[in-house]
Protein backbone atom coordinates (compact mmCIF):
# COMPACT_ATOMS: atom_id res chain seq x y z
CA UNK A 1 0.00 0.00 0.00
CA UNK A 2 2.66 2.53 1.06
CA UNK A 3 4.88 1.13 -1.68
CA UNK A 4 2.17 1.85 -4.24
CA UNK A 5 1.78 5.36 -2.86
CA UNK A 6 5.53 6.01 -3.12
CA UNK A 7 5.57 4.75 -6.69
CA UNK A 8 2.61 6.98 -7.44
CA UNK A 9 4.44 9.97 -5.98
CA UNK A 10 7.44 9.18 -8.18
CA UNK A 11 5.22 9.16 -11.25
CA UNK A 12 3.44 12.27 -10.00
CA UNK A 13 6.69 14.21 -9.63
CA UNK A 14 7.60 13.35 -13.20
CA UNK A 15 4.21 14.47 -14.47
CA UNK A 16 4.42 17.66 -12.41
CA UNK A 17 7.83 18.70 -13.77
CA UNK A 18 6.76 18.11 -17.36
CA UNK A 19 3.31 19.65 -16.87
CA UNK A 20 4.67 22.80 -15.22
CA UNK A 21 6.83 23.41 -18.28
CA UNK A 22 3.78 23.02 -20.51
CA UNK A 23 1.50 25.15 -18.38
CA UNK A 24 4.03 27.97 -18.06
CA UNK A 25 4.32 28.23 -21.83
CA UNK A 26 0.57 27.95 -22.20
CA UNK A 27 0.07 30.62 -19.54
CA UNK A 28 2.16 33.29 -21.23
CA UNK A 29 1.79 32.38 -24.91
CA UNK A 30 -1.28 30.13 -25.15
CA UNK A 31 0.61 27.54 -27.12
CA UNK A 32 0.05 23.78 -26.58
CA UNK A 33 3.72 22.96 -26.73
CA UNK A 34 3.82 19.37 -28.02
CA UNK A 35 7.46 20.00 -28.99
CA UNK A 36 8.23 19.72 -25.27
CA UNK A 37 8.51 15.95 -25.74
CA UNK A 38 11.20 16.55 -28.37
CA UNK A 39 13.09 18.80 -25.94
CA UNK A 40 13.11 15.99 -23.37
CA UNK A 41 14.41 13.54 -25.98
CA UNK A 42 17.28 15.80 -27.09
CA UNK A 43 18.19 16.60 -23.49
CA UNK A 44 18.30 12.89 -22.66
CA UNK A 45 20.48 12.05 -25.68
CA UNK A 46 22.81 14.95 -24.88
CA UNK A 47 23.27 13.65 -21.35
CA UNK A 48 23.84 10.14 -22.69
CA UNK A 49 26.43 11.20 -25.27
CA UNK A 50 28.35 13.47 -22.93
CA UNK A 51 28.43 10.73 -20.37
CA UNK A 52 29.50 8.18 -23.05
CA UNK A 53 32.36 10.54 -23.90
CA UNK A 54 33.65 9.96 -20.40
CA UNK A 55 32.45 13.05 -18.58
CA UNK A 56 31.27 12.68 -14.99
CA UNK A 57 27.52 12.18 -14.65
CA UNK A 58 26.89 15.57 -13.02
CA UNK A 59 28.52 17.33 -15.96
CA UNK A 60 26.55 15.24 -18.44
CA UNK A 61 23.34 15.99 -16.58
CA UNK A 62 24.06 19.73 -16.61
CA UNK A 63 24.79 19.55 -20.34
CA UNK A 64 21.46 17.82 -20.87
CA UNK A 65 19.55 20.42 -18.88
CA UNK A 66 21.32 23.25 -20.70
CA UNK A 67 20.51 21.61 -24.04
CA UNK A 68 16.85 21.42 -23.02
CA UNK A 69 16.79 25.14 -22.22
CA UNK A 70 18.62 26.12 -25.40
CA UNK A 71 16.51 24.04 -27.79
CA UNK A 72 13.31 25.22 -26.11
CA UNK A 73 14.30 28.88 -26.54
CA UNK A 74 15.17 28.12 -30.18
CA UNK A 75 11.67 26.78 -30.84
CA UNK A 76 10.25 30.04 -29.48
CA UNK A 77 12.61 32.34 -31.37
CA UNK A 78 12.45 30.47 -34.68
CA UNK A 79 8.83 29.33 -34.71
CA UNK A 80 6.29 30.22 -32.02
CA UNK A 81 7.18 33.91 -31.98
CA UNK A 82 6.07 34.28 -35.57
CA UNK A 83 2.60 32.90 -35.07
CA UNK A 84 1.68 34.82 -31.92
CA UNK A 85 -0.99 36.72 -33.87
CA UNK A 86 -2.38 33.46 -35.29
CA UNK A 87 -3.13 31.22 -32.31
CA UNK A 88 -5.09 28.79 -34.48
CA UNK A 89 -1.81 27.78 -36.14
CA UNK A 90 -0.12 26.96 -32.84
CA UNK A 91 -1.09 23.25 -32.52
CA UNK A 92 0.06 22.49 -36.07
CA UNK A 93 3.35 24.33 -35.55
CA UNK A 94 3.85 22.53 -32.24
CA UNK A 95 3.31 19.11 -33.83
CA UNK A 96 5.63 20.03 -36.70
CA UNK A 97 8.34 21.04 -34.25
CA UNK A 98 7.90 17.78 -32.34
CA UNK A 99 8.42 15.79 -35.54
CA UNK A 100 11.49 17.86 -36.43
CA UNK A 101 13.08 17.40 -33.00
CA UNK A 102 12.34 13.67 -32.94
CA UNK A 103 13.81 13.25 -36.40
CA UNK A 104 16.91 15.19 -35.41
CA UNK A 105 17.32 12.70 -32.58
CA UNK A 106 16.74 9.81 -34.98
CA UNK A 107 19.34 11.13 -37.43
CA UNK A 108 21.94 11.80 -34.76
CA UNK A 109 21.50 8.75 -32.56
CA UNK A 110 19.53 6.17 -34.53
CA UNK A 111 16.39 4.41 -33.43
CA UNK A 112 17.93 1.92 -31.01
CA UNK A 113 17.13 2.42 -27.33
CA UNK A 114 20.00 3.61 -25.16
CA UNK A 115 20.26 3.23 -21.47
CA UNK A 116 21.63 5.95 -19.27
CA UNK A 117 23.79 4.85 -16.38
CA UNK A 118 23.89 6.96 -13.25
CA UNK A 119 26.09 6.81 -10.16
CA UNK A 120 22.99 6.03 -8.11
CA UNK A 121 21.82 3.11 -10.27
CA UNK A 122 22.64 0.54 -7.67
CA UNK A 123 21.42 2.49 -4.66
CA UNK A 124 18.33 1.07 -3.06
CA UNK A 125 16.70 3.02 -0.27
CA UNK A 126 14.68 1.11 2.31
CA UNK A 127 12.48 2.55 4.97
CA UNK A 128 9.81 0.52 6.70
CA UNK A 129 8.55 -1.97 4.17
CA UNK A 130 9.10 0.43 1.31
CA UNK A 131 11.95 0.24 -1.17
CA UNK A 132 12.88 3.08 -3.43
CA UNK A 133 15.52 2.74 -6.14
CA UNK A 134 18.09 5.54 -6.27
CA UNK A 135 16.95 6.71 -9.71
CA UNK A 136 13.42 7.24 -8.47
CA UNK A 137 14.55 8.96 -5.29
CA UNK A 138 16.75 11.24 -7.41
CA UNK A 139 13.79 12.17 -9.57
CA UNK A 140 11.71 13.12 -6.54
CA UNK A 141 14.54 15.22 -5.12
CA UNK A 142 15.19 16.94 -8.47
CA UNK A 143 11.49 17.63 -8.99
CA UNK A 144 11.03 19.16 -5.55
CA UNK A 145 14.20 21.25 -5.89
CA UNK A 146 13.42 22.58 -9.37
CA UNK A 147 9.78 23.35 -8.61
CA UNK A 148 10.84 25.06 -5.39
CA UNK A 149 13.31 27.19 -7.34
CA UNK A 150 10.60 28.05 -9.83
CA UNK A 151 8.27 29.07 -7.02
CA UNK A 152 10.91 31.46 -5.66
CA UNK A 153 11.51 32.88 -9.13
CA UNK A 154 7.83 33.53 -9.75
CA UNK A 155 7.12 35.10 -6.38
CA UNK A 156 10.35 36.83 -5.37
CA UNK A 157 11.88 38.27 -8.53
CA UNK A 158 10.63 41.00 -10.82
CA UNK A 159 11.15 38.78 -13.87
CA UNK A 160 8.91 36.20 -12.23
CA UNK A 161 6.30 38.73 -11.26
CA UNK A 162 6.36 40.07 -14.81
CA UNK A 163 5.76 36.50 -15.96
CA UNK A 164 2.68 36.22 -13.76
CA UNK A 165 1.45 39.57 -15.01
CA UNK A 166 1.85 38.48 -18.64
CA UNK A 167 0.01 35.25 -17.91
CA UNK A 168 -2.89 37.15 -16.36
CA UNK A 169 -3.29 39.72 -19.09
CA UNK A 170 -0.80 40.13 -21.90
CA UNK A 171 -2.00 43.54 -23.06
CA UNK A 172 -2.26 44.99 -19.58
CA UNK A 173 1.25 43.71 -18.83
CA UNK A 174 2.51 45.38 -22.00
CA UNK A 175 1.10 48.61 -20.67
CA UNK A 176 3.35 48.38 -17.64
CA UNK A 177 6.26 48.36 -20.05
CA UNK A 178 6.98 44.63 -19.84
CA UNK A 179 8.62 43.42 -23.08
CA UNK A 180 6.61 40.40 -24.22
CA UNK A 181 9.44 38.78 -26.14
CA UNK A 182 11.67 38.71 -23.10
CA UNK A 183 8.91 36.98 -21.14
CA UNK A 184 8.17 34.48 -23.91
CA UNK A 185 11.84 33.57 -24.07
CA UNK A 186 12.01 33.24 -20.32
CA UNK A 187 8.95 30.97 -20.23
CA UNK A 188 10.47 28.70 -22.89
CA UNK A 189 13.85 28.77 -21.17
CA UNK A 190 12.35 27.65 -17.86
CA UNK A 191 10.15 25.06 -19.58
CA UNK A 192 13.19 23.71 -21.44
CA UNK A 193 15.32 23.52 -18.28
CA UNK A 194 12.49 21.65 -16.55
CA UNK A 195 12.26 19.38 -19.60
CA UNK A 196 15.98 18.72 -19.18
CA UNK A 197 15.48 17.91 -15.51
CA UNK A 198 12.66 15.54 -16.45
CA UNK A 199 14.91 13.91 -19.05
CA UNK A 200 17.86 13.21 -16.79
CA UNK A 201 15.57 12.21 -13.95
CA UNK A 202 13.50 9.68 -15.78
CA UNK A 203 15.69 8.49 -18.65
CA UNK A 204 17.56 6.13 -16.27
CA UNK A 205 14.27 4.47 -15.26
CA UNK A 206 13.17 3.89 -18.87
CA UNK A 207 15.15 3.89 -22.07
CA UNK A 208 16.30 6.74 -24.26
CA UNK A 209 14.64 6.73 -27.66
CA UNK A 210 13.22 9.42 -29.96
CA UNK A 211 9.73 8.56 -28.73
CA UNK A 212 10.51 8.13 -25.05
CA UNK A 213 8.50 11.17 -23.94
CA UNK A 214 5.32 10.70 -25.98
CA UNK A 215 3.34 8.99 -23.26
CA UNK A 216 4.61 11.28 -20.52
CA UNK A 217 3.62 14.25 -22.68
CA UNK A 218 0.11 12.88 -23.00
CA UNK A 219 -0.19 12.41 -19.24
CA UNK A 220 1.29 15.85 -18.66
CA UNK A 221 -1.33 17.41 -20.92
CA UNK A 222 -4.00 15.60 -18.92
CA UNK A 223 -2.40 17.16 -15.84
CA UNK A 224 -2.35 20.63 -17.40
CA UNK A 225 -6.07 20.43 -18.12
CA UNK A 226 -6.72 18.89 -14.70
CA UNK A 227 -4.85 21.66 -12.94
CA UNK A 228 -6.39 24.44 -14.98
CA UNK A 229 -4.60 25.77 -18.05
CA UNK A 230 -1.75 28.03 -17.05
CA UNK A 231 -1.84 27.30 -13.34
CA UNK A 232 1.53 26.22 -11.96
CA UNK A 233 0.22 24.96 -8.64
CA UNK A 234 -2.66 23.29 -10.43
CA UNK A 235 -0.06 21.44 -12.50
CA UNK A 236 1.83 20.35 -9.40
CA UNK A 237 -1.22 19.09 -7.52
CA UNK A 238 -2.71 17.65 -10.70
CA UNK A 239 0.56 15.84 -11.44
CA UNK A 240 0.72 14.26 -8.03
CA UNK A 241 -2.96 13.29 -8.16
CA UNK A 242 -2.63 11.70 -11.56
CA UNK A 243 0.57 9.90 -10.61
CA UNK A 244 -1.01 8.42 -7.50
CA UNK A 245 -4.22 7.43 -9.29
CA UNK A 246 -2.26 5.77 -12.08
CA UNK A 247 -0.05 4.05 -9.51
CA UNK A 248 -3.01 2.61 -7.62
CA UNK A 249 -4.84 1.72 -10.82
CA UNK A 250 -1.83 -0.17 -12.11
CA UNK A 251 -1.29 -1.98 -8.81
CA UNK A 252 -4.85 -2.95 -7.96
CA UNK A 253 -6.63 -3.23 -11.28
CA UNK A 254 -4.32 -3.70 -14.21
CA UNK A 255 -1.19 -1.97 -15.39
CA UNK A 256 -2.43 -2.30 -18.96
CA UNK A 257 -5.02 0.37 -18.16
CA UNK A 258 -2.64 2.73 -16.35
CA UNK A 259 -3.17 5.62 -18.76
CA UNK A 260 -6.90 4.98 -18.90
CA UNK A 261 -7.22 5.72 -15.17
CA UNK A 262 -5.70 9.11 -15.77
CA UNK A 263 -8.22 9.91 -18.46
CA UNK A 264 -11.00 8.70 -16.17
CA UNK A 265 -9.86 11.15 -13.49
CA UNK A 266 -9.73 13.87 -16.09
CA UNK A 267 -13.30 13.24 -17.19
CA UNK A 268 -14.51 13.13 -13.58
CA UNK A 269 -12.79 16.39 -12.64
CA UNK A 270 -13.95 18.15 -15.76
CA UNK A 271 -17.53 17.10 -15.06
CA UNK A 272 -17.30 18.30 -11.45
CA UNK A 273 -15.12 21.37 -12.07
CA UNK A 274 -15.18 22.37 -15.73
CA UNK A 275 -12.28 24.83 -15.38
CA UNK A 276 -9.93 22.37 -13.74
CA UNK A 277 -8.71 22.26 -10.15
CA UNK A 278 -7.20 25.71 -9.92
CA UNK A 279 -8.18 27.70 -12.93
CA UNK A 280 -9.38 31.17 -12.36
CA UNK A 281 -8.03 33.55 -14.91
CA UNK A 282 -6.62 35.66 -12.14
CA UNK A 283 -4.50 32.80 -10.81
CA UNK A 284 -2.72 31.81 -13.96
CA UNK A 285 0.94 31.07 -13.30
CA UNK A 286 0.42 31.86 -9.67
CA UNK B 1 6.59 76.24 -27.84
CA UNK B 2 6.94 73.00 -29.78
CA UNK B 3 4.45 70.25 -29.17
CA UNK B 4 5.21 67.32 -26.92
CA UNK B 5 3.13 64.88 -28.94
CA UNK B 6 2.59 65.14 -32.68
CA UNK B 7 0.17 62.84 -34.45
CA UNK B 8 0.64 63.09 -38.19
CA UNK B 9 -1.91 61.74 -40.69
CA UNK B 10 -2.34 58.45 -38.89
CA UNK B 11 -4.29 55.74 -40.73
CA UNK B 12 -5.27 52.28 -39.52
CA UNK B 13 -7.01 49.91 -41.90
CA UNK B 14 -8.67 46.61 -41.05
CA UNK B 15 -9.20 45.00 -44.44
CA UNK B 16 -11.38 47.42 -46.36
CA UNK B 17 -12.35 49.43 -43.28
CA UNK B 18 -10.33 52.48 -42.26
CA UNK B 19 -10.91 52.51 -38.50
CA UNK B 20 -8.70 55.61 -38.28
CA UNK B 21 -8.44 57.60 -41.48
CA UNK B 22 -5.89 60.39 -41.47
CA UNK B 23 -5.96 61.90 -37.98
CA UNK B 24 -3.53 64.68 -37.08
CA UNK B 25 -3.20 66.78 -33.93
CA UNK B 26 -0.60 68.09 -31.52
CA UNK B 27 -0.55 68.22 -27.75
CA UNK B 28 1.61 70.14 -25.29
CA UNK B 29 2.76 69.14 -21.79
CA UNK B 30 0.02 69.59 -19.23
CA UNK B 31 -2.72 69.80 -21.87
CA UNK B 32 -5.90 67.76 -21.56
CA UNK B 33 -7.46 66.76 -24.87
CA UNK B 34 -10.99 65.37 -24.91
CA UNK B 35 -11.60 62.82 -27.65
CA UNK B 36 -15.23 62.24 -28.50
CA UNK B 37 -17.25 60.66 -31.26
CA UNK B 38 -19.95 58.04 -31.81
CA UNK B 39 -19.27 54.37 -31.09
CA UNK B 40 -17.13 52.85 -33.79
CA UNK B 41 -15.65 56.20 -34.85
CA UNK B 42 -12.11 54.98 -34.14
CA UNK B 43 -11.28 56.48 -30.74
CA UNK B 44 -10.02 53.27 -29.14
CA UNK B 45 -8.10 52.34 -32.27
CA UNK B 46 -6.42 55.76 -32.27
CA UNK B 47 -5.39 55.32 -28.63
CA UNK B 48 -4.07 51.85 -29.51
CA UNK B 49 -1.83 53.37 -32.18
CA UNK B 50 -0.57 56.09 -29.84
CA UNK B 51 0.13 53.44 -27.20
CA UNK B 52 2.04 51.23 -29.63
CA UNK B 53 -0.46 48.38 -29.33
CA UNK B 54 -1.37 48.69 -33.03
CA UNK B 55 0.98 49.57 -35.87
CA UNK B 56 -0.45 52.37 -37.98
CA UNK B 57 -1.04 51.52 -41.64
CA UNK B 58 0.52 54.90 -42.39
CA UNK B 59 1.36 58.10 -40.57
CA UNK B 60 3.52 58.67 -37.50
CA UNK B 61 3.32 59.53 -33.83
CA UNK B 62 6.21 61.65 -32.57
CA UNK B 63 7.02 62.26 -28.92
CA UNK B 64 9.49 65.08 -28.35
CA UNK B 65 10.71 64.86 -31.93
CA UNK B 66 11.18 61.08 -31.85
CA UNK B 67 8.97 58.72 -33.83
CA UNK B 68 7.47 56.25 -31.39
CA UNK B 69 4.65 54.59 -33.33
CA UNK B 70 4.73 51.05 -34.68
CA UNK B 71 7.33 49.75 -32.23
CA UNK B 72 5.27 47.73 -29.81
CA UNK B 73 3.51 48.57 -26.57
CA UNK B 74 6.45 48.28 -24.19
CA UNK B 75 8.60 50.62 -26.28
CA UNK B 76 5.85 53.23 -26.33
CA UNK B 77 5.65 52.91 -22.54
CA UNK B 78 9.42 53.25 -22.23
CA UNK B 79 9.28 56.30 -24.51
CA UNK B 80 6.72 57.85 -22.15
CA UNK B 81 3.23 57.03 -23.44
CA UNK B 82 1.01 55.14 -20.99
CA UNK B 83 -2.62 54.15 -21.30
CA UNK B 84 -5.59 52.68 -19.53
CA UNK B 85 -8.20 50.41 -21.07
CA UNK B 86 -11.88 50.83 -21.73
CA UNK B 87 -12.52 47.81 -19.49
CA UNK B 88 -10.90 47.50 -16.07
CA UNK B 89 -7.75 45.42 -16.37
CA UNK B 90 -5.76 44.94 -13.22
CA UNK B 91 -3.77 42.05 -11.85
CA UNK B 92 -6.17 39.89 -9.87
CA UNK B 93 -4.93 39.06 -6.41
CA UNK B 94 -2.13 41.63 -6.38
CA UNK B 95 -2.13 44.70 -4.22
CA UNK B 96 -1.85 48.04 -5.95
CA UNK B 97 1.61 48.54 -4.45
CA UNK B 98 2.88 45.25 -5.91
CA UNK B 99 1.60 46.19 -9.35
CA UNK B 100 3.07 49.70 -9.06
CA UNK B 101 6.41 48.23 -8.13
CA UNK B 102 6.42 46.06 -11.23
CA UNK B 103 5.51 49.03 -13.43
CA UNK B 104 8.40 50.96 -11.89
CA UNK B 105 10.91 48.14 -12.30
CA UNK B 106 10.12 47.81 -15.98
CA UNK B 107 10.77 51.50 -16.58
CA UNK B 108 14.21 52.28 -15.29
CA UNK B 109 13.76 55.99 -15.35
CA UNK B 110 15.26 58.18 -12.65
CA UNK B 111 13.60 59.75 -9.67
CA UNK B 112 11.23 61.92 -11.70
CA UNK B 113 8.56 59.21 -11.40
CA UNK B 114 6.15 60.08 -8.62
CA UNK B 115 6.27 57.89 -5.51
CA UNK B 116 3.51 55.39 -4.72
CA UNK B 117 2.21 57.74 -2.03
CA UNK B 118 2.22 60.74 -4.33
CA UNK B 119 0.36 58.83 -7.04
CA UNK B 120 -2.14 57.55 -4.49
CA UNK B 121 -2.68 61.07 -3.15
CA UNK B 122 -3.16 62.54 -6.63
CA UNK B 123 -5.81 59.92 -7.42
CA UNK B 124 -7.48 59.91 -4.01
CA UNK B 125 -6.41 56.31 -3.45
CA UNK B 126 -4.66 56.99 -0.15
CA UNK B 127 -4.81 54.06 2.21
CA UNK B 128 -5.72 51.60 -0.54
CA UNK B 129 -2.18 50.77 -1.69
CA UNK B 130 -1.90 47.56 0.28
CA UNK B 131 -5.30 46.09 -0.47
CA UNK B 132 -5.81 43.49 -3.20
CA UNK B 133 -6.98 45.26 -6.36
CA UNK B 134 -10.05 43.04 -6.51
CA UNK B 135 -11.28 44.34 -3.13
CA UNK B 136 -11.46 47.94 -4.38
CA UNK B 137 -14.72 49.51 -5.54
CA UNK B 138 -15.14 49.60 -9.28
CA UNK B 139 -14.48 53.36 -9.32
CA UNK B 140 -11.29 52.85 -7.30
CA UNK B 141 -10.25 50.11 -9.72
CA UNK B 142 -10.59 52.57 -12.61
CA UNK B 143 -8.34 54.98 -10.67
CA UNK B 144 -5.93 52.16 -9.86
CA UNK B 145 -5.49 51.57 -13.58
CA UNK B 146 -4.49 55.22 -13.95
CA UNK B 147 -2.11 54.80 -11.00
CA UNK B 148 -0.36 51.93 -12.82
CA UNK B 149 -0.03 54.08 -15.92
CA UNK B 150 1.50 56.88 -13.84
CA UNK B 151 4.01 54.53 -12.22
CA UNK B 152 5.61 54.03 -15.63
CA UNK B 153 6.56 57.72 -15.51
CA UNK B 154 4.63 58.83 -18.60
CA UNK B 155 4.72 62.17 -20.35
CA UNK B 156 1.54 61.35 -22.22
CA UNK B 157 -1.39 59.58 -20.58
CA UNK B 158 -4.19 58.02 -22.63
CA UNK B 159 -7.47 57.32 -20.83
CA UNK B 160 -10.12 55.25 -22.61
CA UNK B 161 -13.54 55.98 -21.12
CA UNK B 162 -12.21 56.32 -17.55
CA UNK B 163 -15.55 57.51 -16.13
CA UNK B 164 -17.48 54.48 -17.34
CA UNK B 165 -19.70 53.12 -14.56
CA UNK B 166 -19.02 56.06 -12.24
CA UNK B 167 -21.71 58.15 -10.54
CA UNK B 168 -21.62 61.95 -10.66
CA UNK B 169 -19.53 62.37 -7.52
CA UNK B 170 -17.04 59.73 -8.60
CA UNK B 171 -16.62 61.19 -12.07
CA UNK B 172 -16.19 64.68 -10.61
CA UNK B 173 -13.43 63.32 -8.36
CA UNK B 174 -11.87 61.63 -11.38
CA UNK B 175 -11.95 64.91 -13.33
CA UNK B 176 -10.14 66.68 -10.48
CA UNK B 177 -7.57 63.90 -10.32
CA UNK B 178 -6.90 64.06 -14.06
CA UNK B 179 -6.55 67.84 -13.87
CA UNK B 180 -4.05 67.47 -11.02
CA UNK B 181 -2.05 64.89 -12.93
CA UNK B 182 -1.85 67.25 -15.91
CA UNK B 183 -0.99 70.31 -13.82
CA UNK B 184 1.26 68.85 -11.13
CA UNK B 185 3.13 66.25 -13.18
CA UNK B 186 3.03 68.15 -16.48
CA UNK B 187 1.60 65.10 -18.22
CA UNK B 188 -0.30 65.56 -21.48
CA UNK B 189 -3.61 63.69 -21.26
CA UNK B 190 -5.94 62.33 -23.94
CA UNK B 191 -9.34 61.39 -22.49
CA UNK B 192 -12.00 59.48 -24.39
CA UNK B 193 -15.45 59.66 -22.85
CA UNK B 194 -19.11 59.86 -23.74
CA UNK B 195 -20.07 61.71 -20.57
CA UNK B 196 -20.05 65.39 -21.57
CA UNK B 197 -20.68 66.58 -18.01
CA UNK B 198 -17.42 64.90 -17.09
CA UNK B 199 -15.38 65.71 -20.18
CA UNK B 200 -16.28 69.26 -21.20
CA UNK B 201 -15.25 71.04 -17.96
CA UNK B 202 -12.05 68.97 -17.82
CA UNK B 203 -10.73 69.33 -21.37
CA UNK B 204 -8.61 72.23 -22.60
CA UNK B 205 -9.51 71.28 -26.15
CA UNK B 206 -11.75 68.72 -27.79
CA UNK B 207 -11.31 66.62 -30.89
CA UNK B 208 -14.40 65.05 -32.45
CA UNK B 209 -14.03 61.91 -34.55
CA UNK B 210 -16.52 60.49 -37.01
CA UNK B 211 -15.89 57.38 -39.13
CA UNK B 212 -12.18 57.51 -38.45
CA UNK B 213 -11.67 61.14 -39.44
CA UNK B 214 -11.48 64.40 -37.51
CA UNK B 215 -14.88 66.06 -37.69
CA UNK B 216 -13.96 69.11 -35.60
CA UNK B 217 -11.45 70.44 -33.10
CA UNK B 218 -11.72 73.38 -30.75
CA UNK B 219 -12.30 74.51 -27.21
CA UNK B 220 -15.17 72.84 -25.36
CA UNK B 221 -17.27 75.98 -25.90
CA UNK B 222 -16.63 75.95 -29.65
CA UNK B 223 -17.44 72.26 -29.89
CA UNK B 224 -20.71 72.68 -28.00
CA UNK B 225 -21.74 75.33 -30.51
CA UNK B 226 -20.58 73.42 -33.61
CA UNK B 227 -23.57 72.45 -35.71
CA UNK B 228 -21.91 69.55 -37.48
CA UNK B 229 -20.93 68.06 -34.12
CA UNK B 230 -24.39 68.56 -32.70
CA UNK B 231 -25.91 66.90 -35.74
CA UNK B 232 -23.59 63.92 -35.76
CA UNK B 233 -23.06 63.32 -32.10
CA UNK B 234 -24.05 65.64 -29.33
CA UNK B 235 -27.61 65.84 -30.64
CA UNK B 236 -28.09 62.12 -30.04
CA UNK B 237 -27.24 62.19 -26.37
N1 LIG C 1 -9.15 44.46 -34.58
C1 LIG C 1 -10.10 44.95 -35.40
N2 LIG C 1 -10.42 44.31 -36.56
C2 LIG C 1 -11.37 44.80 -37.38
N3 LIG C 1 -12.05 45.92 -37.15
C3 LIG C 1 -11.80 46.61 -36.03
C4 LIG C 1 -10.81 46.16 -35.09
N4 LIG C 1 -10.77 47.04 -34.07
C5 LIG C 1 -11.67 47.99 -34.34
N5 LIG C 1 -12.29 47.73 -35.51
C6 LIG C 1 -13.33 48.56 -36.14
O1 LIG C 1 -12.84 49.87 -36.22
C7 LIG C 1 -13.88 50.80 -35.96
C8 LIG C 1 -13.47 51.72 -34.84
O2 LIG C 1 -13.52 51.02 -33.60
P1 LIG C 1 -13.08 51.67 -32.22
O3 LIG C 1 -11.74 52.28 -32.38
O4 LIG C 1 -13.24 50.65 -31.17
O5 LIG C 1 -14.17 52.80 -32.03
P2 LIG C 1 -14.59 53.60 -30.73
O6 LIG C 1 -13.60 53.36 -29.65
O7 LIG C 1 -14.63 55.01 -31.20
O8 LIG C 1 -15.95 53.11 -30.36
C9 LIG C 1 -15.13 50.00 -35.67
O9 LIG C 1 -15.90 49.94 -36.86
C10 LIG C 1 -14.59 48.65 -35.29
O10 LIG C 1 -15.52 47.67 -35.63
MG1 LIG D 1 -13.84 52.59 -27.68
Amino acid sequence: MTQVLVDGIFLGCLFAVVAVGLTLVYGVMEVPNFAHAGIIVLAAYTTWSVSQAGAPFVLAALAGIACGGAVSVLTEVLAYRWIIERPAAAPAVALGLLLILQNVALRLYGGAGRSLDTPYDTVLLRFGGVTLPGVKAALIVLAVASLGALHLLLTRTSLGRAMRAVAQDREAAGMLGIPMRRQYMLAFLIAGLLGGVAAIAYAPTFQISPYMADEVLLSAFVVVVLGGLGSVWGAVTGGLLLGIVQGFGAAYVSSAYQSAFGLLVLVLILVLRPDGLRSTNARRVA
Amino acid sequence: MTALLTVDRVVKRYGGLAAVDGVSFTLGAGDVLGLIGPNGSGKTTLLGILAGTHDPTSGTVTLDGRVCSGRGAHRAVHAGIARTFQTTRLFGGWTLREALRLARRENRRPADVASDERIAALLALDGLLDRPCTSLTSAAQRLAMIALALATGPRVLLLDEPAVGMDTAESAALARAVRDVADDLGVAVVVVDHNMHFLMPLADSVLVMASGTVLATGTPAQIRADEAVIASYLGET
